[in-house]
């Protein structure tokens, strides 16, 4: 109900953003939109002594086409994201997913960047920007670094960002793939998302999925068929996509049973291969 | 010149505009906050209790807990049995049950103070369904308990002793044995059905203010007399020093009536002599009170004409920790399950029994849509074996206008029939494929005729209709404003419907069971007629002019020469431009005029007819048409009566879908916001209608009838009739979330040869 105390600030720039990171470390959490902060906080789940305010940082929330890279501000909101036009244009899967996220209050205040380090199992982002080898860039007071959207999340609720990291911007590497994101939704949450990012000669075929497992998981047998096969015959693939979901850990909760968290996942990977091989034949 | 008409302005506008007062927005000076620190075992002795480091905390002002109990002049309450302490008492039998309630001066130190109590439990063996209660070595929650009769519902409970069941109905008739004997099938199958949460969107908020032997409490209450008389008993105080003052309600469905945390908030300020506000979360809602989930098990005997002849019904209901009005619920939902249709044959037995959970209590229409999922559900299943098409086969069996459901009841004052046929015509008339499922419900609202009116005409022509009825955003200050209007012939907006105050306004048995519209309706109807007559009286005589030379007219009355103001009137009659008439009327069960001997006073009858779609893949269903039709004999507020329909079956589409309160090993796993799903627009049917039918043949003013519960039963039955249908599979367990239809579906294709 309420949050446990704590002392609120407000940096007016990035370097002093990370500079209270580093002085706070596990005592201290960014604050961006605050709709998963602060309800885990009001829920008792999480405590922390410092909220870091990222809200009047505009340089973290531009979007720029930077040629080679789409390049989305940490802070830029899910609206934000939905309504920009160079995203509608170079990433038209990303911006759709955005304006249909949540409802129009989260979308509204709620940030890429807090999706991502949140790193909520049912979360869409991190498998779209898995699909798409997004990385991530760091920052803290020793520097940036950058981190494959791959390999960000280690499990529910879990990434490699450090305590005194600061998420700044997501580079999307711009490709001639197409992409193609599905999921199936119940009620507000998602119970299976699946991109398929295909097509780009020369580029290995990325299907990735989420909402299932505790993190956005790729499906190497079925990527692997692709990268040899384009044109697989759909029994193929539907033996290919089984085996690999069939190799996720994925277990039972109040919300679904592991058998039917598998068989969603195989069907939106499945509509999602299936979208993008349409796409490619226009 | 006609005499200017005041206006007493527009409640709808104070609600959009955030005017509108509610329970959660009283403010009383002085008043301290309370937060409750809850059970966090279905099952367990306190063996410890230390409060010392939270009183210690600065801003705390008093902490009540179990032991402040002796005080009080009775310390366990209840409705039917005294079973519920205000405050868990050396023992707690579910799991967010109150065991302390910290009084601080604002709800954050109330809060941080609830970390600071230490307590000790020995945990007890529990059950957490309905079926372990009833098992031979269960434990046991309560001992044998005694039963108050005729104390908020008539009647008493018959607990069967030495066991967790509290309350056993049986109603027989004919013989079944040999019905069954002689049919040509006889279809024997289980439907169970969830416990579910209330879900209003304001939760409970009381604020209680004890000064000497005097009570005063703003609640939002739906029965604001109950509430008076257990405060009353459980304090030793006179109803006379009980205030118990009724804003407006943000949404009830029963979950606020009867009695629910105002005894113990009002014991929160008795102990720390402030007055105290207690605001639950909605979290802390959904562990005060739920509908009682339910197995039942129908077997129902046809002959080869697909005409029943007798059916049996064997009703469970999980009760949880303390009894409420289970009792009442049990009664219903044996009465329930026989449905419309004429059965020469019955065996009815509903039972419920106390299990390790969150309180079972009345919830919209209690115990119907338990039992008409089960009824509605088997009679397609019978139809389908019997390869008879569903709306035909209850064309067979439907009890014709005047039938009798039981001999010991009124009978039946709608045509199921004629409403069959408006639900199946507003489906065609909204998409080309016939409805794919249909359910139909009649059920006799507990109603009793008991409640009064004031009807204060004042001189400024204004008009104050003083009526304990709640506005649970249900719309009866219209109704009641618009009977009002129409008896003394003055303009709806010079009236204004004052909300309930037991102090001032008069005795009503409360707002609930459908009842309102009819039973205050009828008093705000007299009590106007009695003010009509007053005033006509007194212009005759003021006037020197016979009475029938006199008329009501908007602002004033009617001489035929000329229109004399009231205030006028007053002037001549009083000497000064002052004074009032005051109306009184005071409906009981004798009331002239009306048949109120027999039960029901009117059926509440609902048709509901769907289409769906369902995406086979994952199991997602949407139900894109939909059809209510309901029986409500006039619409006096036709907006409030068509939105009460539409509300009632978005409601019922969420007991259909989504809904289910789940206790595992006596926890609750889903009682947050986040966890427990309801409709939301988006899920709500594009293509909907809703039929009211009219022929002004109620009990109410009119002739209206009651209404509002109705339109929630006929959803889940329809629906899943729709898939049994469409899709040949039979859920028979609610919610029909996606996984379960995706594995009917499975064992569907499985099964086909
Ligand atoms: C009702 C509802 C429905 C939703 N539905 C969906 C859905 O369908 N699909 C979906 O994908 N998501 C969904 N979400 C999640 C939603 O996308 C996230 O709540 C939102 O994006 C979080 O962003 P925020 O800015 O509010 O993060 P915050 O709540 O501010 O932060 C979340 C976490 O990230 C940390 N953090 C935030 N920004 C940074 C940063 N720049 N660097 C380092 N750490 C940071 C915070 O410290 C905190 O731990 C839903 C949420 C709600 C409430």
């Amino acid at each position: 109900m309420y949050p446990s105390p704590f002392t609120y600030h407000r940096p007016a720039s990035v370097e002093a953003a990370v500079a209270l990171l580093a002085e706070f470390g596990d005592d201290a959490a960014p604050y961006a939109g605050g709709t998963e902060l602060l309800l885990a906080m009001k829920m008792g789940f999480a405590q922390y002594d410092h909220l870091i305010d990222l809200k009047r940082l505009p340089t973290l929330r531009t979007i720029a086409n930077e040629g080679e890279f789409l390049s989305i501000g940490a802070l830029a909101t899910h609206a934000e994201i939905a309504a920009d036009p160079t995203v509608r244009d170079l990433l038209p899967p990303l911006a759709a997913l955005c304006g249909e996220v949540a409802n129009p209050r989260v979308r509204s205040s709620g940030t890429i960047g807090g999706n991502l380090c949140f790193a909520e199992p049912r979360a869409d982002p991190p498998a779209l920007l898995a699909g798409l080898d997004a990385t991530l860039i760091l920052r803290s007071t020793s520097g940036e670094r950058a981190v494959p959207a791959a390999s960000f999340i280690t499990g529910a609720l879990e990434t490699v960002r450090a305590a005194d990291e600061l998420l700044v911007r997501i580079d999307i590497l711009l490709s001639e793939r197409r992409v193609r994101y599905e999921r199936i939704v119940f009620g507000h949450r998602t119970v299976a998302g699946a991109v398929a990012a295909l097509g780009a000669p020369g580029q290995p075929e990325r299907i990735w999925v989420g909402g299932v497992a505790t993190c956005p998981a790729p499906l190497p047998l079925t990527q692997s068929l692709l990268d040899a096969e384009p044109g697989a015959a759909d029994a193929r693939l539907h033996d290919a996509v089984t085996q690999d979901i069939a190799a996720l850990d994925i277990a039972d909760d109040e919300e679904a049973s592991a058998d039917y968290r598998r068989h969603l996942a195989a069907t939106v990977a499945l509509r999602a291969i299936a979208g993008c091989r349409e796409e490619l034949q226009r | 010149m006609p005499p200017d008409v005041p206006t007493t302005g527009n409640e709808r506008l104070d609600k959009v505009t955030g005017r509108a007062v509610f329970a959660s927005d009283i403010t009383v000076p002085g008043m301290a906050h309370g937060r409750i620190l809850r059970s966090p075992l279905p099952h367990a002795k306190i063996v410890k209790m230390d409060c010392t480091a939270a009183l210690a905390l600065e801003g705390v002002v008093a902490i009540l807990s179990g032991e402040d109990l002796a005080d009080l002049a009775q310390p366990y309450w209840g409705l039917y049995f005294n079973d519920r302490p205000v405050i868990a008492h050396e023992k707690v039998r579910y799991v967010g049950e109150p065991v302390a309630l910290v009084v601080a001066e604002t709800p954050a130190v109330a809060q941080a103070a609830l970390d600071r109590i230490d307590i000790d439990y020995t945990p007890l063996p529990f059950i957490d369904n309905a079926g372990d209660a009833i098992a031979p070595d269960a434990p046991r929650l309560h001992g044998n308990l005694e039963a108050i009769a005729d104390f908020y519902f008539k009647g008493q409970a018959r607990p069967v002793s030495g066991t967790n069941i509290y309350q056993l109905y049986a109603i027989s008739t004919g013989d079944t044995a040999a019905a069954e004997a002689e049919a040509a099938r006889v279809f024997e199958h289980t439907y169970t059905f969830p416990g579910i949460a209330h879900y209003a969107m304001e939760p409970h908020c009381v604020t209680a203010a004890f000064e000497g032997d005097r009570l005063t409490v703003w609640s939002g209450a739906q029965s604001p007399t109950a509430v008076q008389k257990v405060l009353s008993r459980v304090f030793g105080l006179a109803y006379a020093n009980v205030q118990v003052i009724v804003p407006h309600i943000g949404g009830g469905f029963g979950g606020k009536a009867s009695v629910k945390i105002d005894p113990l908030v009002a014991a929160a300020s008795w102990k720390a002599g402030r007055p105290v506000r207690v605001a639950l979360t909605q979290e802390e809602a959904m562990l005060t009170c739920r509908r009682l989930g339910a197995s039942i098990t129908l077997t129902t005997a046809v002959d080869a004409n697909g005409i029943i002849l007798s059916k049996r019904a064997a009703i469970l209901l999980d009760g949880g920790a303390y009894a409420d009005t289970g009792p009442a619920v049990t009664v219903k939902a044996a009465n329930r399950v026989i449905g419309p249709y004429a059965i020469k044959n019955l065996e009815i037995e509903s039972r419920a029994a106390y299990t390790n959970t969150v309180p079972g209590s009345a919830f919209r229409s209690i115990g119907g849509p338990q039992a008409v999922w089960a009824t509605e559900s088997q009679m397609d299943e019978i139809a389908a074996a019997l390869e008879i098409d569903p709306v035909d086969f209850r064309h067979r069996n439907l009890l014709p206008r005047g039938g009798k459901v039981l001999d010991s009841l009124r009978p039946l004052d709608a045509d199921i029939s004629e409403m069959m046929g408006h639900a199946g015509q507003a489906i065609t008339s909204m998409g080309d494929r016939p409805a794919a499922g249909v359910a139909v419900a009649a059920t006799d609202p507990g109603v009793l005729p008991l409640g009064g009116a004031l009807v204060r005409l004042l001189a400024d022509g204004s008009v104050l209709v003083m009526a304990n009825s709640a506005d649970i955003g249900q719309g009866v200050r219209d109704v009641l404003r618009n009977v009002a209007a129409k008896t003394l012939n003055q303009d709806p907006a010079a009236i204004r419907v004052a909300g309930p105050d037991t102090a001032t306004t008069p005795f009503d048995w409360g707002t609930g069971a459908s009842r309102s519209t009819v039973i205050i309706g009828l008093a705000v109807e007299d009590a106007a007629q009695d003010a009509r007559e007053q005033l006509l009286a007194l212009a005759a005589s003021a006037l020197e002019i016979p009475l029938d030379g006199v008329q009501l007219v908007p602002g004033g009355v009617a001489t035929g020469s000329e229109t004399i103001p009231f205030d006028r009137l007053f002037h001549t009659a009083f000497g000064i431009d002052s004074g009032e008439i005051v109306g009184r009327a005071m409906v009981t069960p004798s009331r002239k005029g009306s048949d109120f001997a027999t039960s029901p006073l009117f059926w509440e009858t609902a048709v509901g007819a769907c289409d769906i779609a369902l995406d086979e893949d994952t199991g997602a269903l949407a139900v894109t048409r939909f059809a209510g039709v309901a029986d409500i004999g006039h619409a006096i507020n036709p907006a409030g009566a068509e939105g009460q329909e539409e509300g009632a079956a978005i409601q019922g589409l969420g007991h259909a879908l989504y809904e289910h309160l789940a206790f595992i090993d006596g926890q609750p796993v889903n009682a947050t916001p986040i966890g427990y799903r309801i409709p939301a627009a988006g899920d709500v049917p594009h293509a909907a209608r809703t039929v009211l039918i009219e022929n002004a043949d109620g009990p109410g003013p009119m002739g209206a009838k009651g209404m509002g519960e109705g339109g929630l039963l006929p959803v889940a039955p329809a629906i899943a009739n729709a898939l049994a249908r469409r899709y040949g599979i039979r859920l028979r367990d609610l919610p029909m979330t996606p996984e379960k239809i995706w594995r009917a579906l499975r064992e569907r294709d499985s099964d086909v040869p």
